[in-house]
Parts: structure tokens; sequence; C-alpha cells
């Protein structure tokens, strides 16, 4: 045949090859199916450091947190607790905290000291790190951090000091009611200086360049890819660490996930909202809160959206129950406010968005078509026009698409209102649509910080005119009695006063309609449902692996 | 020699002499009719012509006719597999699917064409004058063409974001910076083959001018290739096309391509394969009909093509 | 014995005439271009970058007098040009900078390298794989025209077109790899070989279709060609025809496709990484130009420029070589 000669010759060891090594392959190919001492986890997202100062998103801070340990922690049932403060001391006007430290090793046999946080807390100020501002006025602030932030100065003056090698005394500026919350974040987290400074520019771009002293040990990093751990048997509180080897998928895509998932090669994945129909009868299915809250940013500088009707109208235009029910089925839930379920809680124990009720309902800015109608209506009358031009501007690489299209379909349908989607990047819709106020209605979301209403509704003060204080508001909302409410509620000295003041703040928000939220982004979960103690933040750290067991 | 004995039945009596020397005459024939009669003989070149045609039609026809808005959204009919009030049943909005698919071939059509145009104008003319005239005017274009290559196109795609706005143009302007780089290097290496021939020489002794040469002499000779691989390109400039939209510089949603509609339905392949599969398949028939109706059009022009 | 004697001093002759000094005068005359180019492709580049809305830290909770200390910091606060020779001083010494926003300041050579180690081995195999395959088929469409074998060669090679390479990962990941158990479902650098089969099969597909269209219309307009027919009137067998002479010359354009498609799957293949966890080039690459990390992407395009310009000028110094009818240079 004419098939022999060179080619055929060619092509027939490229097939016996690939025979053999499918066959071989077979074999091999058990997978890494995780036993029951070790977890395999998914994370949606590639982390971005291990540097405790410098990391800025969850999937780090999950990670550091597994391996680091802070003054503070979570116990299993998700509250705060003590981590490598054994004890601590308040002074009487609160500004004083003495922590003292627990007997802890680092990985290489040092003694973790006061000092690894004095260190690690300076270097957050001189290394410029992104989350340094929760060490100032927006978070602890810690006695002149702050000032040397914004006037330069010696980082050696900020409030915290090793007394001695066990003692660590904290001085604040000012109050902080939530101290304890923020010290259990990774930014505060103690840093060996011996070991850093030999390190040096290639401190945490490796296992070996890193040193652990929490409940597993770094073992393996694969840069995009995964990331081994294995219980630390030296940890001060090894007991309640019940599995052995801990692996982090990195940046996984959901559907391979999910097949993974199916093949009992992984036990916590996130699917995305496709994926909800194939597993939702499952009992390995379920929901989680992820925290961030979707709302539209909404210009103020501009005519249209200036006029409070308008705004009412396009509120009450979006089904916000269709949208998480049908749409996004991931466990999302209809925003009812500014500060979303379950960030925290008042004092009487109830969830503090929950203490404010439905806001959009109370309003009247909740679905309906006829009233969204209504208000359009009487907005172009006031405005005396027959019809406006409404654009959104939104990030086509921040995973909301659907969200968009539904509120296209929501706005086009309203008579007299020319409706435009503006897709772009999520860099261009901060940096040059927001930042330039050039846009009208712009699809964000927030996250918190810590858990306490502040981290949302500080946004919506005038301080927070985007551009020099880099502040989030962006649409130019002001409202005189609303800061009044705020920095009323900053000096306030009785926990009930301050919690009543802020709840009056929310409620002005959806009285003005500051800005119109849409929805509480939740996440679809498929979890093995042998694997427990898995302990989930909404803000903060997102999840925490000390307590795993299978 | 041989010796052989003839028998008397060994030969037959064919016909009156006359017969042999007759001499006939076809009629002479336009150029363009005799490739029609040609292309016609081709049957899957017809079939392929049809099916474009055919697509074509519906792709037209269908969003007008259909008591479906492409954009509708309900979600109580949502993630629906083809039935009869949806043949091909609805997405994760509940959209109807049909209508969308219908209009998203519109806009891939569209595209597709714009991709041969401009694979036609600028690729195979850059790489024939690149190729023919070598040297000095060779070098440059190459290295242009390898510096327009070797700039990422999300690079300047997010450039020209922030100067256009997203729509079908911008598209077919997106396109033209680096659709036809392929092209045209297959040109010059197809150039570069002949253009040492005979021919060319004997053209150029008669003093044709280059100009002449390249699109009368070379050019007929070497376009088989070009057409059987403009064809080939036809996919990556729908898919292109939705990598523009997935970056924002395409159609906004909920307009939709075929591109778009297959990098939607890839996300929900696990629970609703219908939603993918469906454009996938369309397209594929596109492409098979594009390249039958290539192959068909480039043996219908070009009769030397012998067989072995 | 005797025959490898005589194909050593052929070698040796043909060799003469081959790397003579109007072809090492070509080479060289490249070479140098090929710097300039690069240079000039850097400076491009640069620029572009600078010109790009955003900066690498645009957290939202960044005040802007912190954002222009981490600026000064890493010098982006100097006039453009400026960066630039600073930049181009660093590169010619191996030091291209550290990741501002990928993995917070850690370098470039570490980031980019073992990421371009993974993309390059998987490109290749798939290339290998996609060419032999391509032009098996195609030899094979073309040697049976206007047959069922022809038009299942053309079926194949429109499909493999078409479906894009992510659809083919996805049904290869779940049939092969959640089905049936083949393969395991995941890239791992601890089990390379194996874990790489999945995707290097679906970043052939449309490796195959181009070079099986490809080939089979350079084998056509060879078989038809006129020295063909000579050689088949003065009586030679089919198969001495096709093997000595047909396939030579059909397959040597070959290369001139399969090169930039090699350097195009090892840097784009974003989808199809993500798919199997690849941590490779498509992905940085892409992340990068969303962030503003713009030393990943000079790094990453200047991999990319370099590949693909010596692959082409590999590609064009070798068709000289081969083909002893173009002529490269000027008249000689």
């Amino acid at each position: 045949m004419f098939m022999e000669g060179k080619n055929m010759k060619k092509m027939r060891k490229v097939l016996t090859a690939l025979v053999c090594g499918a066959m071989a392959l077979t074999l091999t190919a058990c997978g890494g199916s995780s036993t029951s001492d070790s977890v395999v986890i998914m994370s949606e997202n590639d982390l971005m450091s291990l540097d405790s100062r410098m990391a800025t998103d969850g999937t780090s801070f999950n990670v550091i947190s597994a391996f680091t340990d802070g003054l503070y922690g979570y116990a299993e049932d998700g509250t705060l607790a003590l981590a490598l403060a054994d004890d601590v001391k308040v002074s009487d006007d609160q500004l004083t905290y003495t922590f003292t430290l627990k007997d802890v090793k680092w990985s290489n046999g040092d003694a973790v000291t006061a000092n690894d946080f004095v260190y690690a807390w300076r270097t957050v100020i001189s290394k410029n790190s992104e989350y340094a501002f929760l060490l100032g006025s927006q978070g602890a602030n810690i006695k002149n951090a702050q000032s040397v932030m914004d006037n330069g100065g010696d980082v050696t003056t900020i409030g915290v000091t090793a007394k001695d090698d066990k003692t660590l005394v904290v001085e604040l500026d000012a109050k902080c009611g939530f101290l304890d919350k923020l010290l259990a974040f990774p930014t505060f987290f103690p840093i060996n200086e011996k070991f850093a400074e030999e390190q040096g520019d290639q401190y945490a771009n490796s296992t070996s360049a890193l040193l652990s002293c929490g409940a597993f040990k770094l073992d393996t990093w694969e840069v995009g890819t995964k990331v081994s751990l294995s219980k630390n048997a030296d940890y001060w509180d090894a007991d309640t660490v019940k599995i052995n080897n801990l692996t982090i998928n990195l940046a996984q895509d959901q559907s391979a996930a999910a097949l993974q998932y199916d093949n009992g090669e992984l036990d916590y994945c996130v699917i995305s909202s496709s994926l909800v129909d194939k597993y939702k009868e499952e009992s390995f299915y379920s929901n989680i809160n992820n925290g961030f809250l979707w709302y539209l940013f909404v210009n103020f500088e501009d005519e249209t959206l200036a006029n409070e009707n308008i705004r009412k109208g396009l509120s009450a235009a979006i089904n916000r129950e269709d949208l998480c029910e049908n749409v996004l089925k991931d466990g999302s839930s209809p925003a009812t406010g500014f500060v979303p379920a379950e960030l925290c809680k008042t004092e009487d124990g109830t969830d503090f968005a929950e203490k404010n009720g439905d806001l959009l309902a109370k309003n009247e800015i909740n679905y309906d078509t006829a009233k969204a109608q209504e208000y359009i209506n009487a907005g172009l009358k006031e405005l005396g026009k027959s019809s406006v031009d409404i654009t959104m501007v939104y990030g086509t690489d921040e995973g909301v698409d659907d969200a968009a299209t539904y509120l296209e379909q929501a706005f086009s349908k309203l008579d007299g209102v020319n409706f435009k989607l503006v897709p772009t990047q999520k860099q261009s819709r901060i940096n040059e649509y927001q930042e330039k106020g050039d846009f009208q209605l712009s699809l964000t979301r927030w996250g918190p910080d810590y858990a306490d209403a502040t981290t949302y509704l500080n946004n919506m003060e005038k301080s927070q005119w985007g551009g020099n204080n880099g502040g989030n508001n962006y649409g130019h909302y002001y409202n005189a009695k609303y800061d009044e409410l705020m920095s009323k509620a900053r000096a306030a000295s009785e926990a009930s006063e301050r919690e009543s003041l802020l709840l009056q703040a929310n409620e002005i928000l959806m009285e003005d309609v500051a800005i119109i939220p849409i929805f509480s982004q939740g996440q679809a979960i498929l979890s093995n449902p042998s694997l427990k103690g898995l302990v989930h933040n909404a803000a903060g750290t997102p999840y925490i692996y000390k307590y795993l067991t299978k | 020699m041989d010796k052989f004995e003839f028998l008397a039945d060994d030969f037959e009596f064919v016909g009156d002499k006359q017969d042999i020397t007759k001499d006939q005459v076809t009629p002479a024939v336009p150029f363009w009719t005799d490739v029609w009669r040609r292309f016609k003989k081709n049957k899957g070149a017809v079939i392929g012509a049809v099916i474009i045609i055919i697509i074509a039609l519906m792709a037209i026809i269908m969003p007008l006719i259909s008591s479906f808005e492409f954009d509708a959204i309900d979600s109580s009919r949502a993630n629906v597999g083809p039935n009869l009030t949806h043949l091909f049943g609805t997405d994760n909005f509940g959209r109807d699917l049909w209508v969308r698919t219908w209009k998203g071939t519109r806009v891939s059509l569209i595209v597709a064409f714009a991709a041969v145009i401009i694979d036609i104008v600028l690729g195979i003319t850059y790489g024939m004058i690149s190729g023919y005239f070598g040297g000095m005017v060779d070098s440059i274009m190459q290295r242009v063409q390898e510096i327009l290559n070797s700039i990422p196109t999300l690079v300047i795609l997010t450039l020209l974001m922030t100067v256009l706005e997203p729509s079908l143009f911008t598209i077919i302007f997106a396109l033209m910076f680096t659709e036809w780089i392929g092209m045209s290097r297959i040109t010059r290496a197809q150039v570069l083959k002949i253009k040492e021939e005979e021919f060319v020489l004997a053209s150029r002794t008669l003093g044709a001018s280059d100009f002449f040469i390249i699109f009368k002499e070379v050019l007929p000779n070497i376009y088989s290739q070009l057409i059987v691989m403009a064809m080939m390109t036809i996919p990556n400039a729908i898919f292109y096309e939705a990598y523009l939209s997935f970056v924002g510089l395409g159609l906004t949603v909920p307009q939709a391509s075929l591109g778009v509609l297959i990098n939607d339905g890839f996300k929900y392949f696990l629970s609703y394969p219908h939603m993918m599969t469906i454009p996938v398949i369309i397209l594929a028939l596109l492409m098979l009909s594009f390249n039958l109706f290539g192959d068909g059009l480039r043996d219908a022009l070009d009769p030397t093509m012998k067989e072995m | 014995m005797v025959k490898s004697i005589k194909c050593f001093s052929l070698l040796r002759e043909k060799g003469g005439i081959i790397m003579d000094k109007s072809m090492m005068k070509y080479i060289a005359k490249r070479l140098l271009i090929s710097l300039v180019t690069l240079f000039v492709i850097i400076l491009v580049l640069f620029l572009m970058l600078k010109l790009m809305p955003g900066t690498p830290f645009n957290d939202e909770k960044l005040s802007e007098a912190q954002k222009a200390v981490i600026m000064a910091k890493y010098g982006l606060d100097k006039p453009v040009m400026t960066q630039f020779v600073t930049y181009f001083k660093n590169m010619c010494t191996g030091d291209f900078g550290v990741s501002y926003v990928i993995q917070k300041d850690m370098p470039i050579s570490q980031l980019v390298g073992t990421a371009s180690i993974i993309s390059f081995k998987l490109g290749i195999a798939a290339t290998i794989l996609g060419a032999l395959i391509g032009m098996l088929l195609g030899i094979v469409a073309a040697l049976n025209k206007n047959t069922w074998l022809d038009s299942l060669a053309t079926v194949i090679s429109v499909l493999g077109v078409s479906i894009p390479s992510f659809v083919f990962a996805l049904l290869l990941l779940y049939f092969l790899g959640a089905k049936l158990h083949l393969f395991p479902t995941a890239f791992s650098t601890s089990n390379q070989i194996v874990s790489s089969v999945m995707p290097v099969i679906a970043l052939a597909m449309s490796v195959i279709a181009n070079v099986a269209r490809f080939t089979r219309t350079e084998m056509i307009s060879v078989l038809g060609s006129d020295y063909m027919i000579l050689a088949e009137a003065k009586g030679l067998d089919r198969k001495t025809l096709i093997m000595k002479h047909a396939l030579r010359n059909s397959l040597i354009p070959v290369i001139t496709i399969v090169g930039p498609i090699m350097v195009n799957i090892m840097t784009g293949t974003m989808v199809v990484e993500k798919i199997f966890g690849i941590p490779g080039l498509g992905k940085l690459l892409i992340s990068s130009i969303q962030q503003n990390d713009y030393n990943v992407t000079l790094a990453c395009s200047f991999l990319y420029a370099f590949l693909y310009i010596v692959i082409v000028l590999i590609i064009d110094v070798s068709y000289g070589i081969i083909d002893p009818r173009i002529r490269l240079g000027k008249d000689e």
C-alpha cells in the first residue's frame, strides 16, 4: 500500500507510544483521591502573596491563616478567641492593650516573640502595604500610625512596643470597638524579623522563604496550581487539628472542579450558577453567603440620576427575588438596604440589617412595575423631558454578566428610559469611569473588611468623595445629617448609642436612595458530607481550616 | 521480431473512414459559464453552497417571524431543552434559543464575510507584494508584520476601548489589526515558490509591469491554496468576535452571535448540554459548507487540477 | 557501509552548496535585523502599556497618597522614557523586574519562567502531534481525492477548526477523565507526562485541522504538476512517485504554517489551561493585561515575540536551503 514509508513508520511509532502510554496511565491514574486524614479544597482564585503584610485577597488570607496565627483567631463556632496571645489586659480608657504571648515556636525553632509583631506592623507601613490603612484611623487607630502614613516620619514611633519577649504593648490614638476582629486579620500577624531580613527580597516567594507557626506547616507551593500543607505537630493547639494533609487547589475551573468532586478527588468546591441545577437536589449541595453586596452607584452630579423619582423608579423596576432565585440560583439573596444581612449583630443579638427591616419596602422602592413606571413618569415631568438616556457601566471580568443582563432587561421595560449597557473591565470601571465621574449608573460591589456596619456606612460620607482620598463615594452623595450621625457614632462611648446612630444612618441611605442595592452575593457549594469543621466568615479571612475533620 | 499469425476474426470493421477525420468544434463559451458548469458538476460544492444559502435565509427570516423576542427574559421557562414551542430550547434567562441562534448566525455570517474580505484585500495583497519584490521591501514588510503580531491583542483592544464604542463595526475594525497576518505569510510562501518560474520571467521580458505580473501571472497560479486557507480562518474570526464580546469590545448583552452563544453555553455544558451543542453544530455545518464551497470554487476556477 | 560513505560525501558536497558564504551573510543580516525588531517591539509595547488606563495598584481601599508612595517605590512615577531606559538596561542583565499584582514582589524570571517552561512543553507536544496527524490526514485525503476518505478527512478538519479547543478540553475531561478515569483530571507538575495527555490532545485538534487542509491542497497541486506526469510517463511506480517526489515537495511548505501555530499554542490558550489547572502563560498574559501588571505583560509578550521571530527566521532559512527555487537575499 502506498501508505508505507517514512510517514507510516513515524505514525506507527507515535501510535504505539500512545497506546502503551494509555495502558500504563490507566493503571496509575487513580488520581489524588482524598483519604480520611487529608482534605482537598478548591479555591476559585489564585493567591496573590503569602506575605501576610502584602496580601489583599481572600485566598491568600485563607492560606496564610492556615500556617500562621495572630494575637486573635477564630474558635470552632466562628467566634473570636485568643490565639497567640495568652492573655490581654485593657486600660481603663481603652487606649492601651497589653498582651502576654504563649510559648510558641516558629518552624525553624525560633520562639515567637513580641518583637515579631512590632517588626511586622512597622513594616506593613514602611512597605506601603495596601492594607496599611487598617492600622490607622479607619481601623485600629494605632497611635501615630495615621500621621506616619500621611506625613512620613519614623515608623518606630507607632504605638506598638515589645516590653519583653513575651509582652506586647499596643497603644491607640482613639478607641477601636472591634480591635479584636482586626487582630485576627493577617495584616496583623507576626513575622520573624531575623528570618525575613535574611531572606530579603526573596521573602515569601517560595516555601523555603517562609516560616510557619500555625495549625499547619507549609509544605509545597506550585505557583498558580496548588498549595500543600501538613499538620504542625508542634502547634500550641495541636490536639484540635484533626487532619494531616491539606491541599488547596488554586484558580480551578468550576466545571473541572465539579468533575473532580464527582470523582472523589475534591472535598469542597465552589460551583457557578450554571451548574447549580445539576447538583441542587444533592445532599452535599449547600449555599453560603460570601459577604459581598452588589449595588449600583448613582451619580448625583448627573442631572437625570440626581432626580429622586428616577432613582426610585429604577430601584422599583428590579425584581430582586426573581434574579436571585431563578437566575443566580447560588444562594444570593435580595438586598434590603446598604448593610447586608449576616454582617454583624446588634447588642441584643439580632442581625443589624434585620433590625432595620426591609428598607426597600419601607421606602416603596422594592419591586413593583406599576409604581416604577409612576416614579419614572413623575421624574420625567420634573425634568421636563419625554425620555432620558441612562447608561450603566459594569465589568465583564467581574463574573456579574448575568445580573447585568437581567438589569438591562428590567430597565429597558420602562417607558421613557433609553437604557444602554456599557461593558468594560473592572480597572477601567473604577479608574476611568467612576473616578472621573463619567457614569450614570455603575454596577459595583463592596465586601466587608471587618464585621461591623461601618465598613459599609463609612463609604457614603462626604469625606469619601472619590479622588483625593481614595474614597469610595464615587456618586458624590451628600447628606449633612448622614455625616453628622456617622461622626457622632464614631465618638459614641456607649455601644448601644453607637448602634442606634448607625441604624438611623442606614435608614437615611434608603430614604435618599443614595445607592441602589441589588443583592447580597451567595455561593453554591459542593461539600463532602463527611467534611466538618470548616469555619466560614463573611468578613475578614473567608475560611479557617484549623478545625477540619473528616 | 516475433512472428504473429493473424486470424480472420482478429479485426473488426469500424466504419466509414470519413468519420475519423471529422472535426468537432465546441461553441465558444464565456469563462464564467464554464466555471459555473464545472461548479455544478461538483456535488459537494453544490451542497455546500445550498446549505450556506439556507442558513443565511434562516438567519434573515427566522428572527423576523418568530413569536419570541431574542432578549425577552422570563425565568419561568428557563433552561428548557428543545421541544415544540422552543425548537432549540431556552437559555438560563428563559430566552428562546431558536431566535437567538438565528440572530446570532446573522452576526457571525457578517463577521465571516468581513474576515474573508480582510484576508483577501489586506492579507493576500500584503503577502504578494512582500514576496514578489523581495529584498528591502520584503524585509521591512515582514518586520512590520512581526511587530504587529507580537503586541498582545488584548492590549490593542483595551486601548481601542478607550476610544471606540462596542459595536459590530468595532469588531470588524479590530479584526483588521491581526486577522490578515496568517494569510499574508501563506501567500508570501506561495509567491516565493512561483516567482522564479519561467512564465514570470517571460512576462517580465515582454515588458509587463510588476503589478501586472503580480495580479495576472502569479495570483492565478496560487489562489487555490489561498481560497482553502481563507475558509479555514473563518472560525477564527468568529471566535475572535466572541472573545471581543467577552472583553467588552464586541456585541453588548443581550445581543448574540454564534461565538457568544457557544461561550455562554459552555458554562452550562454539564447541566444543559443543548445550550452549547446547538450553536456548535450550526457553526460546524456552516464551516463545512464554506469549505466545500471553497473547494468547489477552486476546482471550478482551475481545471488544471488533475487527479493522480 | 558503502552507502553511508556515499551519503556522507554527498552531504559534504551538498553542505558546501547549502551553507555558502551568501547564506551565512543572509543569516547574520537576519539576526541583526531580528534584534532591532525585538527592540522596537519592546519599545512599542512599553509605550502602549503606559497608555493603558489604570495602575497596578487599584484596590478600592487605597488612598491617593498611598498609591503615590507605592508607585514611587517601584519607580513608576518617573517619566516614561526614563522608565523604559531603566527597564531595558535591567533586561539586558536578565532582570525583568517583579510582578506588582499577580504574585506580589515575585521576580518575573521565577513567575514567568516556570509558567513558560510548562507552556512550551505542552505547546511543542501539541504541535508535533497535530502536525504529524494532520500531515497524514492531508496526504490520505489528497491521494484519495473525491472519495469518501477525502470527505471524511475534510469533515474531521472542519470539526477540528470549528469546535473551539476549550470544548474539546471539557469533553475530554468529562469522558476520558471523569467517566472513564483514564487520565488524571488535573495537570500536576509531579505527574507531568500523564496529566499532559488530555490537554495536548485538546490543543492539537485545531493544528490537525489546519495542517491537514493545507497539506491536502499542497499535495494535490504537486500531484497534478508537470514533473509528476513526466515521472509517471517514465514508468515510475506509484509508490516511488509518491515517496520520492510528491511527499518531499508538498511537506516542505507545511513548515510555514506550523511555526506560527506552535508559537500561538504556546502562549494563547487560557481557557484550556484553566480547565486543566495548568499554570501556563495564557492565563498569566491575560490577567496581567487586565490588572496592569506591566512587567508580566512585557515579559510574556517579549517571550512570544522572541519565539515568533526566531521561528520565522528558522523557517525562512530552511525554506531557502531546502528549496533551491527560492532566493531570499538580493540578487546574487
